[in-house]
């Protein structure tokens, strides 16, 4: 089981074990191959740029932000050059 | 121990070389083998990657996860953990990995120095950002230079530091100046 997974509006929403980045997390949606990247703290969409997500799927990410930025606490970052502050 | 099985020519292509195609786990040699998708093969005993340990899993089997962008990896109780193609890839592969911590660097310098135009914009020293949020000026100064990575709470306090919640600096930082 992914760290936090749940579906919403025809897209599932997921955070990794093992990741590298921000804190964010994959959106999978039925007409997309790759995931969308969406930004934990802004909820900006990170990749691609520009795109937009649905209504119900914002508002998702919108009620499981802080969950989903507890969440990320436990993600293991690689690569990582171990200088954070 | 990482085996080279083979790589495409399809490396130079605008294939993602973050997305897997294949992914499979002979869990009697504990070895995962993965395909992305511009055609890199790489078959790795799974202790020797680097958080293989930290992850606490021993895996019997992995599949393809979500978009492509993920591996699956399942222990014999059934437990299931997802590993990100892209850290594989960079666990496998040198040259990707020195790339991306590359993009870091410059990513963390572009933070850095949004920082910085932020608080001169508002009129603040470091020294009054510091005792302000409690963060040392030291510290302030390394993350505005770009050579430290600062954590989720650290820029909350920033933020505080400068009259400013952690969604208006994150919105201030997105923006380039």
């Amino acid at each position: 089981m992914a760290l936090f997974r749940v579906e919403c509006g025809g897209a599932r929403i997921e955070i990794w074990e093992v990741d590298h980045g921000p804190p964010h997390c994959h959106v999978s949606g039925p007409d997309r191959g790759g995931t969308v990247v969406v930004d934990l703290v802004t909820l900006r969409v990170m990749k691609p740029p520009g795109l937009s997500l649905p209504p119900a799927v914002s508002r998702c990410l919108r009620e499981n932000q802080s969950t989903m930025l507890e969440a990320w606490t436990r993600v293991i970052s690689y690569p990582d050059r171990k200088e954070s502050s | 121990m990482t085996v080279q099985i083979g790589s495409s020519a399809a490396r130079a292509t605008s294939i993602d070389p973050c997305c897997v195609n294949e992914a499979r786990f002979v869990s009697m040699d504990s070895v995962l083998y993965l395909r992305f998708e511009d055609g890199l093969e790489r078959a790795v005993h799974w202790a020797d990657l680097p958080f293989a340990r930290r992850l606490g899993i021993a895996p019997v089997a992995a599949s393809v996860g979500l978009g492509k962008e993920s591996v699956t990896l399942v222990d014999q109780t059934g437990v299931e953990m997802d590993v990100s193609a892209e850290s594989l890839r960079a666990a496998l592969d040198e040259e990707y990995r020195a790339r991306l911590l590359s993009a870091d660097d410059d990513e963390r310098r572009i933070v850095g120095a949004r920082l910085r135009t932020v608080r001169e914009s508002l009129g603040l020293s470091q020294l009054e950002v510091s005792r302000r949020s409690g963060i040392a000026q030291e510290s302030l100064s390394r993350i505005e230079m770009g050579r430290r990575d600062p954590r989720l709470g650290t820029l909350r306090r920033l933020a505080r530091g400068m009259g400013l919640s952690l969604d208006q600096l994150m919105e201030r930082l997105s923006v380039a100046p």
